[in-house]
């Protein structure tokens, strides 16, 4: 009865056997380990046994492995391991001294699998000669590229400071921070697109807040972060002993695996600043899938943002690259245009709009244009109604009058209004926002009550008078047309994906 | 302090939570990341008041033992769908795997050491068997994502101690998935 516990405490027993052989043979040299096994007094099963998992363990370099990390204190090249200070998705980032220049230096390993055949070495070597040219006040200065035996690091300049997430733990920052950061980081951007290196990976883990100002870490190391590459990446942590779980700051095209540019770095820089301005990611909290598929399709909340800023936002995390700034310099440019306070200077939805709708009803000029465009046409299709309506008053018997006196009502209020955020758009771009939010109620109520309306008229009408009962019911239906497809389309062209006029 | 064990149904409710999410988005190319999953779990939990466990490293040994389960639930789940087709696909969770390696920077290839999750945890039953605290040390690195400094505050013993059991522990491992 007692046999089985017995019988598990001796495998037990020969098992730490086993373990201590292993031990003694691993602490010899790897060619004298067998000797060392097989000299030994345990019997020839417990040494065959010891044998086979030194054989396996030869095979299991990085078998079910988390990172193998560098002692304190111990040397490699010219640098002497101080701590780790920091785990990302790319490696092991430490303090280390530099022996030869006698400073400290942050010395980043990166992952050796990822560059083990030479042109994705290359590359690397090529980006890092790239970084190391880069010379900015907020950009981390990349010393050296230092490939030394299997390993590969990046020497860079050691920053004494808080990363951005550390301070963002605490919440938003008071605006005229969140906008000194925001420029610093705009300033980096510019700096290294002028060279043609893309971050790639701008998050609040990548910025550091030191006594010297804003410093922005690796410039164009992302790329090299194969599994980055693909969307199940997003959900990989970059720095699980600070504060891990990076919602994505990926772009939808990095999320996609399309080209990157320039403009993937705004998308990112966009949701920065969001963060900074309210404390909050734009597209959630929720889990990363969800927050993953809302970066590809849904747009953020608008929050208490000030109009100059919030323009800027809204253009720089547009889901199509090619709707965002054109160039990083109007980014810093629309970035000046707003005040610390939050005022914004006259114009800021103008910012420089240099790429305009390429192709899109080949008309140069903003796109602001055809949403005011469509304002205009809807409120003289209002007014072209009322001589119609007047028309047929007299055919739709009781009610006549009363349903041209409600028509005109509608076209009073619906085609004034229209009219005036048309000349609102046309003159005062700036104050459109405010405007819209308060009457965008009254045109959607406009619209639909002028809509049935007209077909209503149609219908009553439509066995005595077929001609004009056509006339009535295409003016219901276009108008409906109208504002269920036309006006989101033209609206999101000029505000861009955030639709003002959806009540 | 309250073992591991103890403390898992809180955290093993949000990570399955989290890691049904995940799998419900799940298409083919996507893979599901524990170490990932982990730490956002712990993340989440962070901010809630009360928390059962003392510090991350606590709270990552109790979210380890929760995320081996999870994942071999879902292989059987899997194999259980699969059975009798001629397809029959393995599980290697070679996702999990890669996830862990290019998270942390492993030296060694992903794609060589894909791990299917049922084998590694009937291996590690074997192994429980025989030396109960090196399969855990395995559980607490592979499924937790902790190092072997983190592993040894986990357990209260030296790191020497977890290095010498961890570098046993995977030979043995490594022998019986390649014997099966």
């Amino acid at each position: 009865m007692n046999d089985l516990p017995r019988r598990s405490e001796a495998k037990a027993d020969r098992w730490q056997r086993v373990g201590a052989l292993f031990d003694r043979a691993l602490a010899a040299p790897a060619p004298e380990r067998v000797a060392v096994v097989r000299a030994s007094s345990e019997p020839r099963d417990v040494q065959d046994e010891v044998l086979a998992l030194l054989e396996s363990h030869e095979d299991s370099h990085g078998f079910l492995e988390p990172p193998a990390l560098l002692e304190n204190g111990s040397e490699i090249g010219a640098y002497r391991i101080e701590r780790i200070a920091g785990r990302g998705g790319m490696g092991v980032v430490y303090l280390a001294h530099d022996t030869r220049l006698h400073r400290a230096v942050a010395l980043k390993a990166l992952p050796p699998h990822l560059f083990r055949d030479d042109r994705m070495r290359a590359r690397l070597r090529q980006e890092a000669r790239a970084a190391a040219a880069l010379s900015h006040p907020a950009i981390a200065t990349v010393f050296a590229l230092e490939e030394i035996g299997d390993q590969i690091f990046i020497a860079s300049e050691y920053l004494e400071g808080r990363t951005l997430r550390e301070e963002l733990a605490v919440g938003p920052l008071a605006q005229s921070r969140a906008l000194e950061i925001a420029r610093a980081i705009a300033a980096a951007l510019q700096a290294a697109h002028d060279r043609g290196i893309v971050h790639r990976d701008l998050k609040p883990e990548n910025i550091i807040l030191t006594a010297n100002g804003v410093k922005v870490l690796d410039f164009g190391l992302a790329q090299f972060d194969v599994a980055a590459q693909d969307l199940a990446s997003a959900t990989r942590l970059t720095d699980p002993g600070v504060i891990a779980g990076t919602p994505p700051y990926m772009a939808p095209e990095q999320l996609l695996g399309k080209p990157t540019s320039a403009q993937t770095d705004q998308f990112g820089f966009g949701v920065v600043l969001y963060e900074m301005l309210t404390g909050k990611h734009p597209f959630g909290s929720g889990a990363l899938p969800t927050t993953i598929a809302r970066v590809l399709s849904d747009d953020p909340d608008r929050a208490n943002l000030p109009d100059a800023l919030w323009a800027v936002i809204e253009r720089t995390i547009q889901k199509q690259p090619e709707d965002r700034f054109n160039a990083t310099k109007d980014l810093v440019a629309a970035l000046s245009g707003t005040l610390p306070d939050g005022h914004s200077l006259p114009d800021t939805h103008a910012v420089p709009d240099t790429h305009s709708p390429p192709g899109k009803h080949g008309a140069p000029g903003p796109l602001l244009h055809w949403w005011s465009t469509h304002q205009l046409i809807v409120a003289l299709c209002y007014w072209f109604m009322v001589w119609p309506a007047w028309q047929v008053h007299k055919w739709t018997g009781r009610y006549g009058v009363l349903t041209f006196l409600a028509t005109l009502a509608i076209v009073i209020v619906g085609g004034n209004v229209r009219l005036h955020l048309w000349f609102t758009a046309r003159t005062y771009p700036a104050e459109l926002g405010p405007q819209l939010a308060n009457i965008s109620r009254i045109v959607r109520a406009a619209d639909i009550a002028f809509s049935l309306i007209m077909i209503g008229i149609g219908l009553v009408i439509a066995d005595a008078h077929t001609g004009w009962a056509s006339l009535f019911v295409s003016f219901g239906l276009g108008a409906a047309l109208a504002f269920l497809v036309i006006e989101p389309t033209t609206a999101r062209a000029a505000f861009g994906a955030h639709s003002r006029s959806k009540t | 302090m309250a073992s591991p064990a103890e403390l898992m149904p809180q955290v093993y409710g949000e990570l399955r939570r989290l890691a049904a999410n995940y799998l419900r988005h799940e298409r083919p190319g996507q893979t599901l990341q524990a170490t990932a999953l982990v730490h956002e779990a712990f993340l989440r939990l962070s901010k809630e008041k009360n928390q059962p466990w003392k510090n991350r490293t606590h709270f990552l040994a109790i979210a380890a033992l929760s995320m081996r389960q999870i994942l071999v639930q879902r292989a059987r789940a899997r194999h259980a769908e699969k059975r009798g087709g001629e397809n029959a696909e393995r599980i290697t969770l070679d996702g999990f795997a890669h996830g862990a390696a290019a998270g942390h920077g492993v030296d060694g290839g992903a794609d060589a050491h894909a791990v299917d999750v049922l084998e590694l945890d009937a291996a590690l039953e074997k192994l429980a068997a025989l030396d109960p605290q090196q399969a855990r040390i395995v559980e607490l690195r592979y499924f937790g994502g902790l190092t072997v400094e983190e592993a040894a505050d986990a357990l209260e013993i030296s790191p020497a101690t977890v290095k010498r059991h961890w570098t046993l522990a995977r030979a043995f491992l490594k022998k019986e998935l390649r014997a099966e």
